[in-house]
């Protein structure tokens, strides 16, 4: 040992080091079990609540006007009566064996009462009711989801209706769906106890046009463009349904000019539309209370041609139904997307103990922005690809979306519509896709008419 | 000129007002009293309260405060674990007995000598060979071949070789200048940490090694050189990862448990789902679901009280580390030899290594290492070792506190 | 016991826990704080004596008594020096003692007496271990502590 001095400085030093190493183990073990905590516990495969289940009678779920959903008896679990009801609600409820991810399982801290603060345990003690949980509402509407899942028909797809201004879901209706009554015995067919809703990650489409174009307005970038129906972008072809001819950037977005949005994405660039398209919540892991939504994907390449396709919503570009329905909210929220949520009330014991307040997602782009996207979305519906969008006595504005994808060696088209309505009373948005099954103004436009007539009314 | 010692009973009557309650809840737990855990409860205090007592009468300066820490550190520990099985409660409590006696011993030994410098190549042989002896007689439990069966008793002698190669560093760093001096040093710690790694004892070989850099660093003085080893440390964990499947596993179930929740993810997956459910404040003691958790008694004790106690009692848990480490190195910095302060700073450096490597493991801060936390795992090796740390700990500590006293005596000062 | 009965205890028994804890954690810190500080002050004095007087004669009230030294002292009756003998015989400023170099040395202060071994000293002279110094009727023995330096390792860190 040559420097005592510099030796014992060196310890100092050490133990800043650790100082500092288990400051930041008490603030990591802090933060995430404040920020996750609820996200890590209502999983269904959580011995606790699997322990809950078995011992505790849960409580009920019931829709936004108070229509029992779910509830038990006798110890064991029942559903609506309806069987359309129930299969439109299931993805929403969910089930109580864990095979799917609805309110049974992200809720189950209120329906069995692992929440009830001291008092209240103490109260229910005495009253002999510890054993039972609380009561629960749904921010969704089982009349407009049975609505919904009637007219899908049996294709599969996904609707999503929200309150762009609360955030409020009123409608998640996934198809194919499942019977929660038989799920614990028969399994289900096919895929559906998949959520699409929140699960099902497709290509955009043109919807993804929504972004490029905020983009383009954000940026001051007014392209002059003459559409011959196809062009030859950096060494890849884009096609238009026809030859739209000389175009504005309006013009362009109400008749879903494919070549016209190419060249606008490969002028803006790789870079700024990943920036805009991660500003709306591309690529971001939602880490909502109310549920599990899976992230949309939006990457570039160094390739223009890549861009292009990106910029029109194909390439690699993936987005939830929940995510298309917030997207179209945001237009019509000033620039603001809500939080989707899908608890209204908790009650404890005859009086409420959830406190509802609307949550700002982000705000996804400027006010001004928003407001030259709705004249766009507007024009989409009186002299576009949505005229079959139109609500009559009702200003309705959107998108259409054709996503294009391959399966099976086959190209097929998802059918794709995102819009709103302009009404204080009714501030809905709405996405649709039909799972393959063609143009978007022929068959999720409709359909998005249809429901959003019915949700008015 | 006084030098006056501060009142510690206050800090003993908290301890058994946490203690006993803790008991006497257990003992309600299976629907009628059961006296016996309440009194295991009062043997606890007693034993607590005596060894403070006893260990005081018997060397006046030890650092209390490292003490009282770690009595709060074990009891906390036996708490838990009596509530997970009354079997490990008792067979824990009896390892802290044994425990206390290797600690006077420790403590007895650094009192009478200088240095160990005579037997200095006798504990490098030792340190090998206990090192080795497990990839000849070992048994794996989850994967890492770590113990040695004796009969019934399981014994993990890579808990006793980390404070072996404390003692050994601290002769090497304390007597060798030159570069060149220290090659059979380097050498013996590459062997260590590679025999470490080839028994896939992950955790221990984390430990030799960081504590090797830390200890360096701090005796020599030459960052560059500790830049050095950290780069082959790093270089090492890289190559390891390409190389072996069973790194490369933990480091994806670190990043993202949940996909393989029902495999490799299921033991950091139930431990997050323990802390989550108990959330700030805990579930209370005995209502948590710590079943289903994997090594809830040794490793992964941190889970179980965070389920039933909470966070905030998590977190001042960690702060009760903190206190350790702070006064070990205070201890360091007051030591009069050389020799003494590198013994007690690489003990103090390991603990709090120790403790950060499993509890930053289990809340997924860094990926896990089967290390177990000091003071509160269950098990033999692991509190003997701790133990014996402690006691360097303390017996340098006794030394710095009869050096102070002769000093300011002779300055005709006096020392209560 | 019902299980409802213990659940809720355990449930209350939560705060209890936390507060105990919290209170352990908290004595501890505040305390040992106190009681480092009080001994860094100690010690630190302590370090700053390069020795010590012990009184060997002239009052039998202050016999035996230690008065250390520092590294620069002044030695007399009055209560602004640092080595304080109060007897009569003893000047207000009646020496100094300080470190030069490698040496003490006592420099007596020229209206008081002043010896070393027996003999009076007029002017700066060195001082060992050993020696009997007298301040007027008072007599002491000196003892100076050996430099530091053996295993560099010694002593407090009184900088810290």
């Amino acid at each position: 040992m040559k420097d005592v001095k510099k030796f014992r400085r060196n310890m100092r030093i050490s133990l800043g080091l650790f100082v500092a190493l288990f400051v930041m183990l008490i603030v990591y073990l802090g933060y995430s079990v404040v920020t996750y905590g609820e996200k890590w516990f209502a999983t269904p495969y959580n011995p606790r609540v699997q322990r809950a289940v078995e011992n505790v009678s849960a409580g009920d779920i019931l829709d936004r006007s108070g229509v029992k959903l779910a509830w038990t008896q006798d110890g064991k679990r029942s559903y609506s009566g309806d069987k359309t009801t129930r299969l439109a609600m299931s993805h929403v409820v969910g089930d109580i064996y864990g095979k799917s991810v609805g309110a049974e399982t992200i809720f189950a801290k209120y329906l069995y009462g692992l929440d009830k603060d001291l008092l209240a345990r103490f109260q229910d003690a005495r009253r002999g009711r510890e054993d039972e949980g609380n009561d629960i509402t749904l921010t969704a509407d089982s009349a407009l989801s049975q609505y919904i899942y009637k007219n899908m028909n049996g294709k599969k797809g996904a609707v999503v209706v929200l309150n762009y201004k609360t955030g409020e879901v009123l409608a998640s209706v996934s198809l194919p769906a499942f019977d929660p009554n038989t799920v614990g015995t028969k399994e289900p067919a096919d895929t559906a106890l998949v959520d699409r809703a929140v699960m099902g990650r497709y290509p955009p489409g043109s919807i993804m046009k929504i972004v490029t174009a905020a983009a383009a307005i954000e940026d001051d970038v007014d392209l002059k463009y003459t559409c011959t129906g196809s062009e030859i972008i950096a060494g890849q072809k884009v096609t238009c349904v026809h030859a739209h001819g000389e175009l504005t950037l309006k013009e362009a977005f109400a008749h879903s000019c494919n070549t016209y949005f190419a060249n606008l994405a490969v002028k803006l660039g790789g870079q700024r539309l990943k920036e805009k398209a991660e500003a709306f919540g591309f690529n971001d892991k939602f880490n909502f209370q109310d549920m599990s939504l899976y992230a949309s994907n939006f990457e570039v390449s160094a390739e223009d041609g890549d861009v292009a396709w990106a910029g029109i919503g194909q390439y690699n570009d993936l987005i939830t139904p929940m995510h298309a329905a917030m997207l179209a909210g945001a237009v019509a929220n000033d620039g603001v997307m809500m939080q989707p949520r899908l608890l209204r009330d908790v009650a404890l014991g005859g009086y409420s103990a959830y406190n509802f307040t609307p949550r700002q997602y982000r705000r996804v782009m400027s006010a001004s922005t928003a407001r030259v996207l709705r004249e766009y979305m507007r024009e989409v519906v009186k002299s576009g690809t949505g005229t079959s969008a139109a609500v009559k006595g009702a200003t309705m504005y959107g998108k259409t979306g054709t996503a294009e994808f391959v399966e099976k060696g086959e190209t097929k088209n998802h059918s794709w519509f995102v819009g709103f309505i302009d009404d204080d009373d009714h501030p809905y948005a709405i996405s649709v896709i039909f799972e393959g099954a063609g143009f978007g103004s022929r068959y999720a436009a409709p359909m998005a008419a249809k429901v959003m007539k019915r949700a008015i009314s | 000129m006084t030098l006056r010692h501060k009142s510690a009973a206050a800090i003993l009557f908290f301890q058994m007002l946490f203690i006993l309650p803790a008991f006497a809840l257990l003992s309600l737990r299976d629907g009628a009293f059961e006296p016996l855990t309440l009194i295991a409860g009062a043997v606890l205090v007693l034993f607590n309260l005596l060894q403070y007592n006893l260990l005081r009468t018997a060397f006046r300066h030890i650092d209390r405060f490292s003490l009282l820490a770690a009595q709060f550190l074990w009891s906390l520990g036996l708490v838990v674990l009596y509530r997970l099985s009354p079997d490990y409660g008792l067979k824990q409590f009896a390892f802290l007995l044994v425990g206390t006696l290797a600690m006077v011993v420790a403590m007895l030994l650094i009192r009478k000598s200088r240095d160990f410098g005579r037997w200095n190549w006798v504990f490098m042989a030792l340190t090998l060979l206990l090192l080795a002896s497990t990839l000849v007689l070992g048994r794996s439990t989850y994967g890492a071949r770590n113990w040695i069966r004796i009969g019934s008793f399981s014994f993990q002698p890579s808990e006793l070789a980390k404070v072996l190669f404390v003692i050994v560093s601290a002769y090497f760093l304390s007597t060798r200048h030159r570069l060149l001096s220290f090659i059979p040093y380097l050498a013996f710690t590459a062997v260590c940490v590679l025999l470490l790694v080839a028994e896939k004892d992950l955790g221990a070989g984390l430990l030799i090694a960081l504590g090797f850099l830390v200890m360096f660093f701090a005796a020599t003085g030459r960052v560059l050189l500790t830049g050095v080893g950290l780069g082959v440390l790093g270089a090492g964990a890289w190559g390891s990862y390409h190389l072996f499947a069973h790194v490369r596993t933990r480091v994806e179930v670190w990043q993202d448990p949940w996909s393989s929740y029902q495999d490799q993810g299921y033991q950091i997956v139930q431990g997050l789902m323990a802390l989550a459910s108990g959330g700030l404040l805990g579930v209370g003691l005995g209502r948590g679901m710590p079943g289903a958790i994997p090594a809830r008694h040794t490793d992964y004790i941190f889970t179980v009280i965070g389920e039933e106690f909470g966070i905030i009692v998590g977190i001042l848990t960690i702060a009760f580390y903190l206190v350790f480490i702070v006064r070990g190195i205070l201890i360091a910095l007051h030591a009069r030899s050389v020799y003494d302060a590198i013994l007690v700073f690489g003990c103090t450096a390991m603990l709090s290594l120790q403790s950060f490597i499993i509890i930053g493991g289990v809340i997924k801060l860094i990926p896990l290492t089967g290390v177990t936390m000091p003071f509160v795992s269950y098990g033999g090796t692991s509190i003997l070792a701790s133990m014996i740390q402690l006691g360097i700990i303390e017996g340098v500590a006794e030394k710095n506190g009869r050096a102070d006293e002769e000093e300011v005596e002779l300055m005709g000062g006096e020392s209560l | 016991m019902s299980k409802a009965l213990y659940d809720t205890m355990a449930f209350a028994m939560r705060y209890w826990f936390i507060l105990i804890i919290a209170l352990m954690l908290l004595t501890l810190v505040l305390v040992s704080r106190r009681e480092y500080r009080e001994r860094r002050a100690v010690m630190g004095e302590v370090s700053r004596y390069i020795g010590y007087l012990e009184i060997t004669g002239g009052a039998d009230d202050v016999l035996g008594e230690r008065i250390g030294i520092m590294a620069e002292n002044r030695v007399g009756s009055s209560h602004n020096c640092d080595i304080i003998i109060s007897d009569p015989s003893v000047r207000k400023t009646h020496a100094l003692i300080v470190k030069r170099g490698g040496e003490v040395l006592l420099v007596p202060m020229h209206n008081g007496d002043t010896r070393i071994n027996n003999r009076r000293a007029t002017r700066a002279h060195a001082i060992f271990t050993g020696d009997l110094v007298q301040f007027g009727d008072i007599s002491a023995r000196v003892f100076l502590k050996e430099p530091a330096g053996e295993e560099g390792g010694a002593g407090d860190d009184t900088t810290a």
